[in-house]
């Protein structure tokens, strides 16, 4: 979840990044693309702002979970110094890894837990109110509409499905009060005409106008906007992003109406909209708090529509222009994706509680005690810089020295530690081959290696029970197979059968 | 009127046949336009009509038996207060709410309108001369 907030942050930032250039860039890629390529560019972006959360959201309602259960038995167990160490290692961990103590200290949230409770909260309400609202608005609507009946206005709309080659059925309806003509409803689409006072020319250019918003399958795109809205809500970036949106939508809708028009059906166009123009600002006029502000996209809407021309774009142009936005969105996913696919942390269930146990044979209060002055930087390093999850961590207390691929985690680490007499570098190591690496994922194995080669297992609770030869054996089979993966076959069937009669017993 | 509430459905589909319609109206003569589409006694509207009066949406005027309704408010008006409630919500949003439209942007004013038709044909002329 802590990653997740920080990549919700990082792709919001660095797509309005992206969306800004992109708008900046508008007046230059004007001359060169035509409306209708620069507004599928957007969708690019869009889907760069809503992608990158789906195969995150299993991880961090996961990892929510995760503390929960992985609390008690390591709490229990030493009494003395044990509990100055846990205090001390809780130090930095209160205010950072919260969740993971929660047990110890009870729950103090950190600020990405407050930041994605937030998150959330405003996501479902700013959904709740769109929903809410349109609800809304389709109710007046329908209160107010009348179906058109008169054959005129539907032959018209007839023969322009049929020019478009649209078969599916659309309904018209007058409905006063809505200012502008609109179309609305994904299942069932339905022109509304703001008035029935509109010669022929006017409806022609209107239902045209509508018609092309339905093939280009414009109300989706506008699903999509809305949905990353909905995610990026607390940007303010966003907010322009969907205006720009907007405004390119209706560009390169008129566009596509005009482009193989003359001049006096482009003026006529021109006149149609503005008479839509003029008739919903003057019945807005009349209703409180009109602002008025539109001046300037109108006059670049109909400069657009009286000029341009179909630009003389080359297949390699238009496909540079999408290669270029692609490759701007996707390396930003993929930037991410790179920073933010750690291995999954495995089952918490691991390591020291093994030393509980054993604690005759080792003494382990000295390594706790490096442990702790490590896992201080560790945490500094690893955790307030929130870089994910791996190396050194802690749970309710519990030391794990975990992740097999993180090879940075030893640098970060830096310190020796001297352990039975022999010093390590409390480094994670590589598995050497993915049978071994999976076999140590799947019982929750962590070795540390010495820098003379000697290994140090950390092992899961589910060894409580074996004996210490046992241990010992399995351990030394577990270190072959991780420093010598190819030279000395081990049958990790054999460890596999010797984990489970541990298993077995523990239970 | 300055108190002017929301009509419920029931009585708002009897304002729009009162509205459709030369006034004055009566009961029987609504009756007739409800057709079959509900299934309303004559007391329900009956009932409908004395409650839109007691709103001040109609007043009635006594002929002999017969008793006639005028519309008090016009269409128009309460057009204005009930899309006055929701326009300015949502019209300028409109983009939002999953509807495609011809023009859902700030209103502009009567000068800036005769601007931009000056605008068209400027663009029209300035293209021929350019030809």
């Amino acid at each position: 979840m802590h990653s997740f907030m920080v990549m919700l942050l990082t792709c919001s930032v660095v797509m309005s990044l992206i969306a800004l250039l992109y708008m900046a860039a508008g007046p230059l890629l004007g001359k060169r693309y035509s409306e209708k390529v620069r507004y599928y560019v957007w969708l690019i972006i869009l889907v760069g702002l809503i992608i990158p959360f789906r195969p995150q959201w299993g991880n961090a309602l996961i990892r929510v979970d995760v503390p929960s259960e992985a609390t008690q038995p390591a709490v229990q167990l030493n009494s003395g110094h044990l509990g100055d160490i846990l205090s001390s290692i809780h130090f930095p961990l209160t205010t950072e890894v919260a969740p993971i103590n929660s047990a110890v200290q009870g729950f103090s949230p950190t600020w990405w837990q407050v930041a994605f409770v937030v998150w959330l909260v405003g996501l479902i309400a700013f959904v709740s109110f769109h929903l809410i609202n349109h609800h809304f608005f389709i109710k007046r609507v329908k209160r107010w509409s009348k179906s058109i009946t008169d054959k005129a206005s539907n032959d018209l709309l007839r023969n322009l499905k049929a020019e478009m080659g649209i078969s599916r059925h659309i309904s018209l309806l007058l409905c006063e009060g809505i200012g502008s003509p609109m179309m609305l409803g994904f299942a069932k689409p339905k022109i509304l005409l703001h008035t029935a006072d509109l010669a022929q020319d006017e409806l022609r250019f209107i239902l045209k106008h509508e018609l092309v918003h339905y093939k280009r399958g414009d109300l989706f795109f506008k699903g999509l906007v809305l949905l990353a809205m909905a995610i990026h809500w607390f940007n303010p970036v966003i907010y322009v992003i969907a205006r720009a949106i907007n405004a390119q939508c209706e560009l390169s809708c008129d566009a596509e109406i005009v482009q193989t028009a003359d001049d006096d059906t482009r003026q006529q166009y021109s006149e149609a909209i503005i008479g839509v123009v003029r008739y919903r600002s003057k019945f807005k006029t009349v209703l409180s708090n009109t602002f008025y502000g539109g001046r300037k996209g109108m006059k670049k809407r109909i400069t657009s529509i009286m000029t341009t021309n179909k630009k003389k774009v080359t297949i390699g142009g238009v496909a540079s222009a999408f290669a270029l936005a692609s490759m701007l969105t996707v390396g930003s996913l993929t930037a991410f994706a790179t920073e933010f696919s750690q291995p999954e942390p495995y089952s918490p269930e691991v390591s020291i509680a093994r030393h509980r146990v054993h604690s005759e044979e080792f003494d382990f209060s000295s390594l706790f005690e490096l442990v702790q002055v490590n896992l201080n930087d560790a945490i500094k390093e690893r955790f307030i810089n929130a870089e994910g999850i791996g190396g050194l961590r802690v749970i309710a207390g519990r030391a794990d020295i975990i992740d097999f691929d993180e090879l940075i985690v030893q640098e970060r680490l830096g310190e020796m530690m001297v352990f039975d007499g022999t010093e390590f570098s409390p480094r994670t190591l590589r598995a050497g081959n993915l049978g071994s690496y999976e076999f140590m994922r799947e019982i929750g194995a962590s070795p540390i290696i010495g820098d003379d080669g000697e290994i140090l297992m950390w092992l899961p609770q589910s060894f409580f029970e074996m004996t210490y030869e046992e241990f010992n054996e399995f351990a030394e089979l577990l270190t072959t197979l991780i420093v010598f993966p190819t030279q000395v076959p081990v049958d990790i069937n054999i460890l596999r059968e010797h984990w489970l009669t541990a298993q077995q017993q523990t239970i | 009127m300055e108190m002017m509430k929301k009509l419920p459905d029931a009585e708002f589909d009897i304002m729009q046949l009162v509205w459709a319609n030369e006034p004055p109206i009566t009961t029987s003569e609504i009756m007739k336009k409800l057709g079959n589409e509900r299934e309303w006694k004559i007391q329900t509207v009956v009932s409908l009509m004395l409650r839109l009066s007691e709103r001040g949406f109609l007043r009635s005027e006594k002929h002999g038996k017969e008793r006639t309704y005028f519309p008090t408010i016009t269409k128009e008006d309460y057009l204005k207060f009930e899309t006055g409630s929701f326009l300015g919500r949502f019209h300028n949003n409109s983009f939002l709410n999953l509807v495609t439209t011809v023009y859902s942007d700030k209103s502009l004013s009567d000068d800036d309108i005769e601007g931009l038709l000056k605008l068209t044909n400027e663009l029209k002329e300035r293209k021929r001369e350019g030809r």
